[in-house]
C-alpha cells in the first residue's frame, strides 16, 4: 500500500509536472526585432536608403511604371513572337489601350509607387524623432520630396492617390484619397515647403536629391496643371522652369549618348538634375534591363552566354520623326566593343568581329521597320538601346550606367512648351533651339505644339515620359501603328482591382476603350 | 443524464479514490466472456440482469462482475458483432461464456487518445486495417489508402519515386493555409513541414516537386489507419483538426510464442505511356513544310534557304523519350520478429527498399529500422510502452521541375527537342547542342547529380497507471527528428554551365519536433450507463532549420563541388540560413456517455494556444458535440431481421488551422527584403558606397486568430444479414471562416500585402457512402466487395476581395501568366481565361467575345475539384489462392495541361522544336501565340485499373518451422482510361503564387509508371 501510494504519487508528479504552462511568447531566432533600430539617430540615413531605393523599382523595365508609361505610347511595342512574348497579351493590350483592373503590369506601377510613399513616410516618422540638425533637416526635405515624387507619378497615371501622413501608422485602415487637384496642390505646397532645406547640387552627394530636383517636380506639376485640374498655369510653369536654368548647375551636355554611357556620372556633364544610381558591384533590385528586353537573342554584346530577350521595338511612325542626320537616332562608338550601333538598331546586325548575325533559325539578322503586333517573327521591329549596355558587368542584364529621371533639355523644352501655351511664341522657339543647336541639327523656323512634342519625343524617347506628354498634347488617344485609337478614359489606368477592393475610398476609373 | 446518476458517479470514484467498494447485499455473480472465433477473452461486453436495469461491462481480460438481485435471473450478454446471448444462472455464481461471432467483427477505431468500438463511434471515422491497404511499391503511408476510404482523395504529385502526395479529406477547405491533414503517429502529432531542402529557396535548380515527408515509415509496419473525418472527431485535436486527422498505429507485439516473418518483392517497372510527338522522318517532313510556309510569305527576311534547312537536320533518328526512360527494377525486404511474455512483448522490424524511378538517374534508397515494445508491472497497472523508429532515405533525384527554367528539365527536353540529333558524337561522347535554347536531356541528366539524404528519428515513450480501476493517468513523450542534406552538382561540362564553371549547391535541413502529453481517463458502467471521461494536457515545439550554400566556377570536374564546395573559386550567392520554432499548447476534454448502449453521446473541448498568433488571439476554443442512436437495439427493430444494424450519427464542430509563416503577429524592423531573402532598400547614397535601407519588413498583425472550421455530419450506418453487408453513408456540411490570408494592404503601406483573417466562406458540401459485402461465403469460396463513393461540392462565398489569383504557368512565352482563380461562388482554384474557338483563315487562335467589345472574354474554363471519386474492391479467395482487383476513378475534374501548351502547337517547329504529330497536323500558324486558354484546359476525369493481386497461401501445417508461406503477383496502374492527353490525369505540379497553392495544373511531371511486383510473406515458427 505505501508503495502503491509513493508510484501514485510519482504518477501525479509526472502528470502535473508538464502543467506548469509556457506564456507562448514567440522566439524570432532568424531575424533581428532590431528594437531601437530605427530609434537610433546614428541610423537616420539607412532610414532614407529604402524611400530611395523604390526608385530602382519604378524605373526598372519590362514592366511596372516604366513599362507602362511606355508601350501605352507611341514610343514603345512589345510584339507577341510566335512562341516568344505573348504573356497572356499584357504587352499587347498596353499598345491597344485595352487595360482592364487585373493587368499585372500597371499593378506593379501601382504596388511600386505606393511602396515607395509608405518607406518615405517610415522614415519620415522615425526621423521627426530626431534630435534636429543640419543632415536630419536635409533627409526629412529628402523624403518629402521622394514622397512628392511618387504622389506625383501615381495622380498621373491613376488620378487617384490614397494619402496618409507619415503620423499615421495603423496600415489597416483604408486612409483617405486625394483628388488630381489635391494631390498636384499637395506636391507643390511641399516643394515650396522643402527647398530652402535641400542643398545645391554642389553642396549634396551626387544622386541626392537637391533644389534642381524639387523645382522640376513642381515644374511638372504645374506644366500639367490643366491637365490635372482643368486650369492653367503656364506662368507659373516658366518661373518653375527659369528658377532651373538660372540657377547656373545645369547645361546641355553636347554628347547625346554619353548622357546614357556606363560612367554617366562623369560623362553627363551637367545634364543630371536628378538620377538613380546603379553600380556593378551589387544588386540593385533588377537595375537597368533596357537593352535586354529588346535586343535579339543572339547580340551577345561579346559576352559568351549572354542572350537578351528578343523583344520590345518601337513604332515605325515614331522612328520617321527624326532626321536621318539627327545624332540622337545613331551612333557607332560601341561598334567595335558591341557589335551594335547605340540609338536605333535597323537592318543588317553584325556580331562584334564584323560578322553578319543570324536568328536562331539560322536566318541573316535584319531588324525591319514594320512589325506585327501580333504574329511578329524574330527579326521584326527596330530596336532601341540608349543607355550602352555594360559588357563588364558580369551581370549582363544589369550595368553601372545612371538612369537620368530629370535632365535640363528636358526643361528647356518644358519651358518652350509653356512660353507658348503662354503665348510666347519667340521664346518658345528660342528654348527648342538652343537644344536643337547642341544636338547639331537645324534650327526650326517656328515653334507650334506639334513640332515641340515632336522634339520631345526625339530628345526624351524611352525615359518614360512620353504617355504624360501625348496626354498633355491631346494626342493619346490617337491611333498608331496596330492601334485603332481609344477615348479620353484611357488618360487614366484602372485602379488594381486588388487595391480598390481593400480602399473603399476609391473609386474605379473607366475602361481605355482602346481597340 | 440526471443530477443523480453524477452524484452516483462522484461517490462511486471518490469511494474508488479511497480504495475501498461498496459491497451490494446481493448474490455476486463472476465469469469470464470469451470469443467463438479465437477463444480470446472480450472486454466491454454488456452484462445485464434481464428486464432490469441491472448490468456491467467486461473488463479487458473478459471478466465480469454483477450482483443479481434474484440467484435466478437470466443474464443477457451483448456485444456489437456478435450474437446476443441469453444464459438463465439457475443459481450458478460463476459463468464462463463463449459468445458466436457475428459475420463481420466489430472493429476497434483509434480516435484520438483513445479507442472505440466503430459500432459506438459517433462521429466520422474510417478505420482501415493491414488487409484494406493497397499492394505495391509503396514508400508513404498514405499510398496504402488511395482510393480505399470515402471522402479522401488522395493523389500523387508525381511519377518520381517518392513523390508527394495531396490529400484532401473531404474537399479544399483552406485557401492559403496547409490543406494537408494532421498525422498521429502512435500517438505523436507530426509537424506539417517538408523534410526536405526544396528547390524554393534557390533558383533555377531543376527539381521542384517536394518529396513525401511520410517516406520515413515502412508501412509494412503499419497496423491501421484510421481516419478522423467530421469534426467531432478531429475537434479534440482542436487547432490542428480542421483538415482530418490521420492516425496511424503502428504493430506491436504479442504475447506468446515468438514470430519471425519475412516479406519480399522484386518489382519491375516502366513507363505507363509517352507522349506521342514527331519521328525523326516526320520532323524532317514538318521542317519542309516550315520552310515552304516562310518562303511563300510576304516577308523575304524570314526565307529559310536549303543550306539552312539542311542545318536543321543533324541526320540521327532519336525517340528521346526513349532515351530517358527505362525499365526499372526494384526490390524489398522486411524482417519482423515479435515476441513476448504476459508481461513484456515486443516487436522489432528492418527493412530495406530500393526503388529505380523509370527516368534514367532517378530513384530512392530506404532503409528503415523499428523497435516497439511494451512492459506491464504492477499487476498490470503500469504499462510502459517504447516506439522507435529511424530512417535513413536517399532520394536521387532526376532534373525534372517547373523551377528549373525551359532549358533546365529533362522532361519538356525529350519532348520538344530535334529528334534528328544524336544521343552521342560519334566518338561517343555525350552530344550537347551548342546553343542557349537545346538540351540533350541524356547529357543533361548524365552531367547533373541531384541527392537527398534523410535520416529521421521518431521515438515516443509513454507510461501508463491505472489509479484505481477505472481511472488511468497517462504521459507521453515524443521525439521526432530530421535531417536531410541535398547536394546538386552541375558538372562544368553541362554547355549552360560551361561560362559558369559548374554550380555546386548544398542545402540542409532540420526538423525537430519535442511532445509532452498527460492526460488522465475515468471509465465506468453503472447499468445502463456507461461513462468516458478523459482530460489532458499537450505541449509540443517545432524547431525548423536549414542552410544553403550555392557555389559556381569550379576549376575542375574531377571531384563532385559539394564534396569540396571550396574549391569554388567564385564567391557566387552568399551562404544563407534560417531557423524557426512555434510552440502549441493545448488543454484537452471529452466525454462519452451511452445509455443502455444504444444512445450515445460525445463532447469535446480542446483550447489551443499557439506562439504563431498574436497577444490578442493566442487562444482558440473547439468544441465539438455528437449522438449516435442505434435503432437497430430498439424493442420496435427487433423484428425486422434483415437489418441487424442500424445506426444514426449526427456532429457539430470547430476546428482551426494554425498553418500560417511564424512571426506574423510581431513587428520586424531591420534590413528591408523581400520574400526570397533579397535586399530591397539599399541604395547608393554618398559616392559608391552601398547604404543598407532599413524600414519594416513585417507590418505586425496583433489580432491575427485561428483560421476556422465548422463541420456538420449526419451519417447513418446500416448492417444486413448479421453483418454480412456493412454500409455506411454521410453528408457533411464543411465550412471555413476567418480564413488566414495574405491580402493587398490598403495603401500606401510598407508592404504590399498583410495577413488578415478574411471574412468570407468556403463551403465543401457531400455524401460519402461505402459499402462492404461478403457476396458469396460457400464451401472454399468467398467474394468480397469493397465499394466507396464520395461526392463533393466546392464553392467560395462572401470573399471581400475581388480575385486571388495562383496557377503560375511555365514555359516561354507564358511568363506572369496565371490561370486560377479564387473568387466567389466560384470552386477553389477555378481556371479562368479565354475560352478558344480554333483558328482563324491565317491559323491564328480565335476566341470568344460574346459581349462582342472586340476583346476576348475572360471566362471560367473549368474547375480542379472532381464531381466525385470512387473506388471498388473485389476479393476472391478459393481454397489457398487469393484474388484481388481495385479500381478507382475521378470523375468531373478539369486539368490545366501546362507542358501542352508550352511544347504541343505548331509553333514550336518554326524554331526547330519538336511537337506532336496533332499538332504538326493542325491549322495552326506557325506564328499563332502560346497564350492560355480553353484549348489547354482538359478533362481529368480516369478510371483506372490500380491494382491486381493474385496470391497463394501454402499449407505448412506438415512443416514444422513454418507457419505460413504466401506467394503474390501484383500489378499497379495496369489500365487508365482516361482522355487527359498528357502522361497521367493524376497529377499536381506546384504552380502557386505567392503562396496560393494551386490545383490541377501538369507541367513536365514525371510520369507515372506501371509495375509487375512478385512477392513473398513468410511467417516462421
Amino acid at each position: 500500500m505505501r508503495i502503491n501510494k509513493i508510484i501514485y504519487l510519482l504518477f501525479c508528479v509526472a502528470v502535473l509536472t508538464p502543467l506548469a504552462c509556457t506564456d507562448l511568447e514567440e522566439k524570432v531566432l532568424d531575424e533581428t526585432i532590431g528594437e531601437g533600430l530605427l530609434d537610433d539617430p546614428t541610423n537616420a540615413e539607412s532610414l532614407v536608403a529604402p524611400a530611395y531605393a523604390s526608385l530602382y523599382f519604378v524605373h526598372s523595365g519590362p514592366g511596372g511604371f516604366w513599362g507602362i508609361s511606355q508601350h501605352t505610347s507611341d514610343e514603345t511595342m512589345g510584339p507577341t513572337r510566335g512562341t516568344d512574348w505573348d504573356d497572356n497579351g499584357v504587352w499587347r493590350v498596353l499598345h491597344t489601350h485595352q487595360w482592364d483592373p487585373f493587368h499585372r503590369e500597371v499593378e506593379k506601377a501601382w504596388n511600386d509607387l505606393n511602396n515607395g510613399v509608405a518607406r518615405s513616410n517610415v522614415a519620415l516618422s522615425r526621423l521627426a524623432a530626431f534630435p534636429e540638425s543640419a543632415d536630419i533637416t536635409r533627409f526629412k526635405a529628402e523624403l518629402r520630396f521622394l514622397r512628392a515624387y511618387y504622389m506625383f507619378h501615381i495622380n498621373d497615371l491613376f488620378g487617384q492617390t490614397p494619402f496618409r501622413s507619415e503620423d499615421d501608422n495603423d496600415f489597416v485602415t483604408p486612409p483617405t484619397v486625394l483628388d488630381r487637384r489635391g494631390a498636384a496642390d499637395f506636391i507643390i505646397s511641399e516643394m515650396d515647403a522643402i527647398i530652402n532645406d535641400l542643398g545645391t547640387k554642389a553642396e549634396v552627394p551626387y544622386g541626392r536629391i537637391s533644389k534642381g530636383a524639387a523645382r522640376m517636380l513642381k515644374a511638372k506639376t504645374l506644366l500639367n496643371y490643366e491637365v490635372y485640374t482643368g486650369e492653367a498655369k503656364w506662368g507659373e510653369a516658366v518661373t518653375a522652369c527659369d528658377e532651373i536654368i538660372n540657377s547656373g548647375e545645369y547645361a546641355i551636355n553636347d554628347d547625346y549618348f554619353a548622357n546614357f554611357a556606363t560612367n554617366n556620372e562623369q560623362t553627363a556633364g551637367d545634364e543630371a538634375i536628378f538620377v538613380i544610381q546603379y553600380d556593378r558591384a551589387t544588386r540593385t533590385a533588377d537595375a537597368i534591363r533596357f537593352w535586354c528586353m529588346t535586343m535579339h537573342y543572339n547580340q551577345d554584346i561579346g559576352v559568351d552566354g549572354f542572350s537578351p530577350w528578343n523583344g520590345f521595338t518601337t513604332v515605325a511612325e515614331f522612328y520617321d520623326k527624326f532626321d536621318p542626320a539627327d545624332e540622337r537616332l545613331t551612333d557607332d562608338r560601341i561598334r567595335s566593343t558591341h557589335g551594335i550601333n547605340l540609338g536605333f538598331l535597323e537592318g543588317r546586325q553584325v556580331g562584334v568581329n564584323g560578322d553578319s548575325l543570324t536568328d536562331r533559325a539560322g536566318a541573316p539578322l535584319i531588324f525591319t521597320k514594320e512589325v506585327p503586333l501580333f504574329g511578329a517573327n524574330e527579326s521584326q521591329g527596330i530596336r532601341v538601346v540608349k543607355y550602352t549596355p555594360d559588357n563588364e558587368s558580369g551581370i549582363q542584364d544589369r550595368g553601372a550606367n545612371d538612369f537620368l529621371v530629370y535632365r535640363i533639355s528636358d526643361v528647356y523644352l518644358m519651358r518652350a512648351e509653356a512660353h507658348l501655351r503662354n503665348g510666347n511664341a519667340g521664346s518658345a522657339l528660342s528654348d527648342v533651339n538652343t537644344l536643337r543647336q547642341v544636338r547639331n541639327v537645324p534650327d526650326l523656323t517656328a515653334a507650334t505644339l506639334d513640332n515641340i512634342l515632336d522634339e520631345r519625343g526625339r530628345e526624351l524617347y524611352w525615359e518614360a515620359h512620353r504617355r504624360t506628354d501625348l496626354i498633355r498634347f491631346g494626342k493619346f488617344q490617337d491611333a498608331w501603328a496596330e492601334k485603332n485609337g481609344s477615348t479620353p478614359n484611357a488618360n487614366l489606368f484602372t485602379i488594381p482591382q486588388a487595391a480598390l477592393d481593400v480602399n473603399p475610398n476609391l473609386t474605379q476609373n473607366a475602361l481605355p476603350g482602346g481597340s | 443524464m440526471s443530477i443523480k446518476f453524477y452524484a452516483k458517479h462522484v461517490y462511486l470514484l471518490l469511494a474508488m479514490c479511497l480504495a475501498s467498494s461498496m459491497i451490494y447485499a446481493q448474490t455476486t455473480v463472476t465469469g469470464t466472456v470469451t470469443s467463438s472465433e479465437d477463444s480470446e477473452a472480450l472486454g466491454g461486453v454488456t452484462v445485464v440482469v434481464k428486464n432490469t436495469q441491472i448490468g456491467a461491462f467486461t473488463g479487458e481480460d473478459g471478466s465480469f462482475t454483477l450482483n443479481v438481485p434474484d440467484p435466478n435471473a437470466t443474464l443477457l450478454f451483448r456485444y456489437v458483432g456478435y450474437q446476443d446471448q441469453e444464459i438463465a444462472l439457475s443459481g450458478r455464481t460463476t459463468l464462463n461464456v463463449t459468445m458466436q461471432s457475428d459475420f463481420a467483427l466489430d472493429e476497434v477505431v483509434v480516435v484520438g487518445y483513445g479507442t472505440v468500438r466503430k459500432s459506438d463511434a459517433t462521429g466520422a471515422v474510417t478505420g482501415l486495417k493491414e488487409d484494406d491497404f493497397n499492394v505495391g511499391v509503396i514508400t508513404a503511408p498514405e499510398q496504402l489508402l488511395q482510393g480505399r476510404a470515402a471522402g479522401v482523395q488522395i493523389s500523387q504529385n508525381g511519377g518520381e519515386p517518392g513523390a508527394g502526395s495531396t490529400i484532401r479529406i473531404r474537399g479544399v477547405g483552406s485557401v492559403r493555409s496547409n490543406n494537408d491533414p494532421l498525422y498521429v503517429i502512435d500517438g505523436v502529432p507530426l509537424s506539417g513541414s517538408a523534410s526536405t531542402p526544396d528547390a524554393s529557396n534557390f533558383s533555377g535548380i531543376d527539381a521542384a516537386e517536394a518529396k513525401n515527408p511520410l517516406n520515413f515509415l515502412n508501412p509494412s509496419d503499419i497496423e491501421s489507419i484510421d481516419i478522423l473525418k467530421d469534426a467531432s472527431a478531429t475537434a479534440i485535436y482542436g487547432a490542428r483538426g480542421a483538415n482530418g486527422v490521420v492516425i496511424i498505429t503502428t504493430k506491436k507485439g504479442q504475447a506468446g510464442k515468438g514470430a519471425l516473418s519475412y516479406g519480399t518483392f522484386v518489382s519491375v517497372s516502366n513507363v505507363l505511356n509517352q507522349l506521342d510527338v514527331l519521328s525523326a522522318d516526320e520532323f524532317r517532313a514538318a521542317q519542309r513544310d516550315v520552310q515552304t510556309f516562310f518562303n511563300t510569305d510576304a516577308d523575304p527576311n524570314n526565307d529559310i534557304t536549303d543550306d539552312q534547312l539542311a542545318a536543321r537536320d543533324f541526320g540521327a533518328n532519336t525517340n528521346w523519350q526513349d532515351e530517358i526512360f527505362r525499365t526499372a527494377l526494384s526490390h524489398q525486404h522486411n524482417l519482423a520478429f515479435s515476441g513476448g511474455s504476459n508481461s513484456t512483448t515486443y516487436r522489432a522490424s528492418l527493412s530495406v527498399l530500393d526503388q529505380e524511378g523509370v527516368v534514367i538517374n532517378s530513384g530512392i534508397r530506404r532503409y528503415t529500422g523499428r523497435i516497439n515494445t511494451t512492459h506491464k508491472a504492477i499487476n498490470d497497472r503500469l504499462k510502459v510502452q517504447m516506439n522507435f523508429t529511424t530512417s535513413h532515405v536517399q532520394d536521387d533525384r532526376a532534373p525534372i521541375g517547373s523551377t528549373g527554367g525551359f532549358e533546365g528539365d529533362i522532361i519538356i527536353n525529350a519532348l520538344r527537342l530535334n529528334p534528328t540529333m544524336p544521343v552521342r558524337n560519334p566518338d561517343g561522347t555525350l552530344f550537347q547542342p551548342q546553343d542557349n535554347e537545346n538540351r540533350n536531356p541524356v547529357a543533361f541528366s548524365a552531367l547533373t547529380s541531384d541527392e537527398v539524404t534523410t535520416l529521421r528519428f521518431l521515438g515516443n515513450l509513454s507510461a501508463e497507471f491505472e489509479i484505481v480501476e477505472g481511472l488511468k493517468a497517462k504521459v507521453n513523450y515524443g521525439l521526432d527528428n530530421a535531417r536531410s542534406d541535398r547536394a546538386y552538382n552541375a558538372s562544368p561540362n553541362r554547355f549552360d554551365q560551361t561560362g559558369n564553371g559548374g554550380r555546386s549547391v548544398i542545402a540542409n535541413r532540420v526538423l525537430a519536433s519535442e511532445l509532452l502529453e498527460s492526460f488522465l481517463t475515468y471509465d465506468v458502467y453503472q447499468g445502463d450507463h456507461g461513462l468516458n471521461l478523459l482530460a489532458g494536457y499537450s505541449f509540443q515545439s517545432f524547431n525548423e532549420r536549414s542552410s544553403l550554400i550555392d557555389r559556381t566556377n569550379f576549376a575542375t570536374d574531377e571531384i563532385t563541388g559539394t564534396n569540396a564546395i571550396g574549391l569554388s573559386s567564385d564567391e557566387g550567392t552568399a551562404p544563407s540560413s534560417s531557423a524557426q520554432e512555434n510552440e502549441l499548447q493545448s488543454f484537452f476534454g471529452r466525454v462519452n456517455y451511452s445509455y443502455q448502449g444504444r444512445y450515445l453521446l460525445t463532447a469535446t473541448f480542446r483550447r489551443d494556444g499557439s506562439t504563431r498568433f498574436g497577444e490578442n488571439n493566442k487562444y482558440g476554443n473547439f468544441p465539438s458535440f455528437a449522438g449516435a442512436w442505434k435503432i437497430s437495439e430498439e424493442s420496435f427493430m427487433q423484428n425486422v431481421k434483415a437489418l441487424s444494424g442500424l445506426k444514426l450519427r449526427a456532429g457539430w464542430g470547430l476546428t482551426g488551422n494554425q498553418e500560417i509563416p511564424n512571426k506574423l503577429s510581431l513587428e520586424s524592423v531591420g534590413v528591408l527584403v523581400d520574400n526570397n531573402g533579397n535586399n530591397t532598400g539599399n541604395a547608393i547614397l554618398n559616392g559608391n558606397t552601398f547604404n543598407s535601407g532599413l524600414g519594416l519588413n513585417r507590418v505586425p498583425n496583433p489580432d491575427l486568430k485561428w483560421e476556422q472550421t465548422r463541420q456538420i455530419n449526419v451519417g447513418l450506418d446500416f448492417e444486413f444479414l448479421d453483418g454480412r453487408i456493412n454500409a455506411s453513408v454521410d453528408y457533411f456540411d464543411r465550412v471555413t471562416t476567418d480564413f488566414l490570408l495574405e491580402i493587398k494592404a490598403p495603401d500606401p503601406a510598407p508592404t504590399t500585402n498583410v495577413f488578415t483573417n478574411v471574412d468570407g466562406e468556403i463551403i465543401n458540401r457531400g455524401f460519402e457512402f461505402a459499402i462492404t459485402s461478403v457476396n458469396v461465403d460457400k464451401n472454399d469460396f468467398r467474394w468480397m466487395t469493397d465499394f466507396n463513393f464520395t461526392t463533393i461540392s466546392n464553392t467560395v462565398e462572401g470573399l471581400p476581395v475581388t480575385r486571388i489569383n495562383t496557377g503560375r504557368a511555365s514555359g516561354q512565352g507564358l511568363s506572369g501568366t496565371l490561370v486560377q482563380i479564387i473568387t466567389n461562388d466560384e470552386p477553389i482554384g477555378t481556371f479562368f481565361g479565354r475560352e478558344w474557338t480554333g483558328f482563324d483563315e491565317n491559323g491564328v487562335s480565335t476566341f470568344a467575345d460574346a459581349d462582342g467589345d472586340g476583346t476576348a472574354d475572360q471566362v471560367v474554363l473549368g474547375n480542379p475539384i472532381p464531381d466525385f471519386t470512387w473506388g471498388i474492391n473485389n476479393t476472391f479467395t478459393y481454397k489457398q489462392f487469393d484474388l484481388s482487383f481495385f479500381i478507382n476513378g475521378v470523375q468531373g475534374n478539369e486539368i490545366y495541361n501546362n507542358t501542352a501548351n508550352s511544347v504541343f502547337t505548331r509553333v514550336g517547329l518554326a524554331t526547330t522544336r519538336n511537337t506532336s504529330p496533332d499538332a504538326a497536323n493542325s491549322a495552326e500558324s506557325f506564328g499563332n501565340a502560346l497564350s492560355f486558354s480553353s484549348r489547354f484546359i482538359e478533362d481529368g476525369s480516369f478510371i483506372r485499373l490500380n491494382n491486381a493481386t493474385l496470391g497463394y497461401t501454402f499449407d505448412a501445417s506438415n512443416v514444422e518451422w513454418l507457419s505460413n508461406l504466401r506467394l503474390y503477383v501484383t500489378g499497379t496502374n495496369l489500365l487508365l482510361f482516361t482522355d487527359y492527353s498528357g502522361f497521367d490525369p493524376e497529377v499536381n505540379t506546384d504552380a502557386n503564387e505567392n503562396n496560393v497553392p494551386s490545383i490541377g495544373i501538369d507541367y513536365s511531371n514525371y510520369p507515372s509508371a506501371r509495375t509487375f511486383l512478385f512477392g513473398a510473406n513468410i511467417n516462421f515458427n
